[in-house]
């Protein structure tokens, strides 16, 4: 049976009707155009597709549409401020944590989500964090590197 | 894309348990890391998927005056880490959750379906056996309570009759001298399985229980009796005499993670390990007070 949901979206409020096995990563790109967030394994393995759902990081490949009325989602187009790139992602182009950036939404929203419950991680908390979101090209440093100065864009971290 | 399952978000137990009775092709739906997975490789068509995460107590924890703990088996690994952290006894259930998949995954993913989906690798089952949980299932004709040693039948098979939903795990009443540990290998340090999972218990009458997972068809308890010494006593040789009985105990396979030998090896070096931590936690808590 399809049902009426109801959410947020960045902040936008959004209602639509959606069928009971329709995921949200679906609806994020297929109905709201929000390419950013990405399908890599559709399994919950590599972390691309992930959101934070009511402030909390989650694969929206296992996540249902149905499941999201009433929530709170924030995907990567909403880490910027129209032009303006938040301290993450500009600490990401700065350190060069990106390559092909098939893994960046991903990255970023599972940093962001260690961000705002800890303003001061470790690296090895920041590894933890980002565990679960697999990255091709980068070997890792340089991303932990960007999430260190993001956190603490004073300290001359190496 | 999934097969086309309907979604049933039922307003009380009582209606989930006959739902579930009625429709015997429906499945229970809690985080959905594991049924979705399987789902989309086409290992299981479910008509329906029955959330169970909005029924009354199905994500909540609580301390009872006797001490004991009783978590909604539907609460996810996460919040149940931030719950019993600090918690004298039940470190091996907050290592366990903590070592689950990554942290989008334990987001999502509950107890319950950690231990519903019976797989004898299942990090929170050893921690669970050692610390001798209750499992309140609730059916069709009531409600009944299960050790959590009589759960597992075989791999994918539990204990659940037909209709019947598995609603909270309670956990009982630790004392601030008990200490418990669970250690895992894997292949990456996160987002895999085990190969072997080990979890210890140390009380401070001299008991000592061990449990396994990946080693068996199902979670184990390998060994539940007295030792020699307490906990912080113990000799080389009382830790190998424990390391000989429980690897009697293991009957590994070989499969992609790994062969029977070295699961039977690192069952022996995860236990002499976690002698070791919990000897050492023993300690520091002793000196804390
Ligand atoms: C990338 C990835 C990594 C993973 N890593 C690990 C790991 O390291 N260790 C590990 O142990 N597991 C791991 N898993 C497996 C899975 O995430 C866990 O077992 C998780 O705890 C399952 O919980 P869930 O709430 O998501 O279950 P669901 O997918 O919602 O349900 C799982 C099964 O249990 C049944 N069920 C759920 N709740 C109940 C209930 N209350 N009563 C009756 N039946 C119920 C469902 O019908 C289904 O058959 C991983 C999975 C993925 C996708
Ligand atoms: S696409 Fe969701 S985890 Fe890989
Ligand atoms: S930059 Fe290519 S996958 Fe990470």
């Amino acid at each position: 049976m399809q049902r009426k949901i109801a959410f947020t979206v960045n902040q936008q409020q959004v209602e639509m009707v959606v069928d009971p096995f329709e995921r949200l990563i679906d609806v994020l790109r297929e109905r709201l155009d929000l390419t950013g967030t990405k399908e890599g394994c559709g399994g919950g393995e590599c972390g691309a597709c992930t959101v934070l759902l009511d402030g909390e990081s989650v694969n929206s490949c296992l996540v249902l549409a149905v499941e999201i009325d009433g929530k709170a989602v924030r995907t990567v187009e909403g880490l910027s401020h129209y032009l303006e790139l938040d301290e993450l992602q500009q600490a990401f182009v700065n350190e060069g944590a990106i390559q092909c950036g098939f893994c960046t939404p991903g990255m970023l929203m599972s940093a962001r989500a260690l961000l705002d419950k800890n303003s001061e991680p470790t690296v090895a908390d920041i590894r933890e964090a980002i565990s679960g979101n697999l990255c091709r090209c980068t070997g890792y440093e340089r991303i932990v590197v960007a999430v260190s100065k993001a956190a603490r864009p004073a300290s001359a971290l190496t | 894309m999934f097969n086309q399952f309907d979604y049933v978000a039922l307003p009380s137990w009582t209606l989930a348990c006959s739902f579930m009775a009625s429709h015997p092709t429906a499945m229970i739906y809690a985080g959905g890391t594991d049924i979705l997975v399987r789902c989309r490789e086409g290992r299981l068509l479910p008509s329906h998927l029955v959330d169970i995460k909005g029924l009354p107590g199905a994500t909540a924890m609580a301390q009872a005056e006797d001490g004991s703990i009783v978590i909604g088996a539907a609460t996810p690994l996460n919040a149940i880490e931030r719950f019993l952290k600090g918690k004298a006894g039940y470190e091996a259930l907050v290592q366990a959750a903590h070592v689950v998949g990554s942290w989008q995954i334990r987001n999502r993913a509950s107890l319950g379906g950690n231990i519903c989906n019976a797989s004898p690798a299942a990090d929170t089952a050893p921690a669970l056996l050692v610390l001798e949980a209750t499992l309140l299932l609730v059916g069709p004709s009531g409600e009944r309570i299960l050790p959590i040693g009589e759960f597992f039948l075989a791999p994918g098979k539990t204990a659940l009759l037909p209709g019947e939903i598995l609603r909270s795990i309670v956990l009982p009443a630790q004392t601030q001298a008990t200490v418990s540990i669970y250690l895992k290998a894997a292949r990456t340090k996160a987002v895999d399985l085990a190969q072997v999972g080990v979890a210890l218990l140390m009380l401070p009458d001299k008991n000592v229980r061990v449990a396994l997972g990946a080693v068996a068809p199902v979670p184990l308890l390998a060994w539940s009796g007295r030792h020699s010494a307490p906990p912080a006593n113990w000799t080389t040789e009382e830790t190998e005499r424990l390391v000989s009985v429980v690897e009697q105990m293991a009957a590994p396979i070989t499969d992609l993670r790994a062969t029977a030998d070295y699961r039977r090896h690192m069952v022996g070096v995860l236990l002499r390990r976690a002698v070791e931590q919990a000897t050492l936690l023993h300690q520091e808590r002793g000196e804390g007070r």
